[in-house]
């Protein structure tokens, strides 16, 4: 891959774009796809759709953290500091807290039913101030003004020819291994969530019960039996 | 709804009295760590701006949480539907958010020897931001009234929520402290009341999702 032009302190620095830029994109891709489901679960009340939004949020959770990771880098080498305060970094940060908190508000339930209620409707109500952090903020003039990232590397046809192949290439790879994961994703809590309801033996991956909380154990000698052979 | 928040409210005085308290106590802390030295309008609102997103975030989410602690939240799942529960409890918040807003604003003002050059605005923006917070922060304690650990919880989901709509919130209270242009301000002032509207629109809808038993 040749050099590019550009005011960078070296560099082959350019080429974080190709790991950067699809990261980001991948991680917006698995927030509204989470958004969707956390919606379809509001309106329908299936399992399945509060599975697909769990597992889209911590894809998107895994693609900004990574996104974040490889600006910090950037930032380093081409700045001289982990942290620059810059516009860009903060509303970043910001969209990384809401997918935590998402996570954390999971956590906080034991019962299933109100977990995923109350994680769909704190989904739903982030997507006016994540629209706003991703599309709206970096945009203002008087963030355009301040911030140093770059922000036309597209729109102003500056990624071309080689760069452009292999940034596409990156970006297809991405999203194909991450669908792959994704759906394996869906597919361990499918699997995770009947055995829990069929047995009622919280085996694998299962979450620690709440305090207070009595997980449902069979009693009758066939029951007993059964899971022995487990 | 609001008349038996109201009635709960005077009964106890705790809920407004405390949040008044904080407030006061936040300011008086803020101007205090100045050390008498002037603060820049941009700056003097980014301060109001943060005490008032605290104030809200621990004053607010006890509205819910008390219905659960008290064990009266089934008692309101009977006799309420969920739409005038979550008004009542919105405009309820509201009403304790703009007195504690004003106080707070108010009292640090006169504290840091900041000059409001223009009240009207500065009254504008607070009573949108307090709105919208309020609407917010309502939403969010109605998620987390359920949980674990629910007192903490329900600030730790709703800050990164209503942090982007504190840059809107500097950003157009600027102008009424001396700094930037009207025509600089104004989209801000817009985009507080059209997320406090969104918030009251949505608000109710999401409510009943989590609300039902």
């Amino acid at each position: 891959m040749p050099d590019v032009e550009g005011p960078f302190q070296r560099q082959e620095l350019a080429r974080i774009i190709f790991f950067h830029l699809p990261c980001a994109f991948a991680g917006t891709i698995f927030y509204f796809v989470a958004a969707w489901f956390s919606c379809r679960y509001l309106g329908r009340r299936d399992q399945s759709s509060d599975i697909r939004a769990a597992a889209a949020n911590e894809m998107a959770l895994v693609f900004f953290g990574l996104t974040m990771v490889t600006g910090i880098l950037f930032s380093y080498v081409q700045w001289g500091a982990w942290w620059q305060s810059d516009p860009r970094q903060m509303s970043f940060l910001l969209v990384l807290l809401i997918q935590s908190a998402y996570v954390l508000l999971r956590l906080a339930f034991s019962d299933p039913a109100k977990r995923a209620a109350s994680a769909a409707v704190y989904n739903a109500s982030s997507v006016l101030p994540v629209l706003f952090l991703i599309f709206v903020f970096p945009r203002l003039p008087q963030v355009l003004q301040v911030s140093q990232h770059p922000s036309n590397t597209i729109q102003g046809g500056l990624l071309r020819g080689e760069y452009a192949y292999c940034f596409l290439a990156v970006w297809a790879l991405i999203l194909i291994y991450s669908f792959w994961l994704y759906s394996t994703r869906i597919r361990v809590e499918t699997i995770s969530r009947r055995l829990e309801v069929d047995d009622g033996i919280l085996g694998i991956g299962g979450a620690a019960a709440g305090t207070g909380v009595v997980r449902p154990v069979s009693v009758s000698d066939s029951d007993r039996e059964k899971a022995e052979e487990h | 709804m609001l008349r038996k928040e109201l009635a709960c409210e005077f009964r106890s005085k705790s809920g407004l009295a405390t949040a008044m308290y904080f407030a006061t106590v936040t300011v008086i802390a803020l101007a205090i760590a100045s050390f008498g030295r002037s603060v820049s309008g941009g700056l003097a609102a980014g301060i109001i701006w943060v005490a008032l997103l605290f104030a809200a975030v621990v004053s607010l989410p006890r509205s819910f949480v008390s219905e659960e602690e008290q064990g009266t939240a089934d008692l309101l799942r009977m006799l309420a539907t969920p739409v005038s529960v979550f008004w009542g409890k919105a405009i309820f918040n509201f009403m304790v958010m703009a007195v504690t807003g004003l106080l707070l604003a108010g009292v640090y003002v006169q504290m840091a020897g900041i000059a409001v050059t223009n009240w009207g605005t500065f009254a504008l923006v607070l009573i949108g931001g307090c709105g919208a917070l309020s609407g917010t922060v309502t939403l969010c304690s109605a998620l987390v009234s359920q949980a674990q650990n629910r007192g903490v919880l329900a600030g730790a989901i709703a800050l990164p929520l209503l942090i982007p709509f504190v840059f809107l919130g500097v950003a157009a209270m600027r102008f009424s402290l001396g700094e930037g242009s009207w025509s600089g301000s104004w989209p801000s002032i817009l985009g507080i009341y059209l997320y406090a509207v969104a918030g009251y629109s949505v608000g109710p809808i999401f409510f009943e999702s989590v609300w039902k038993p």
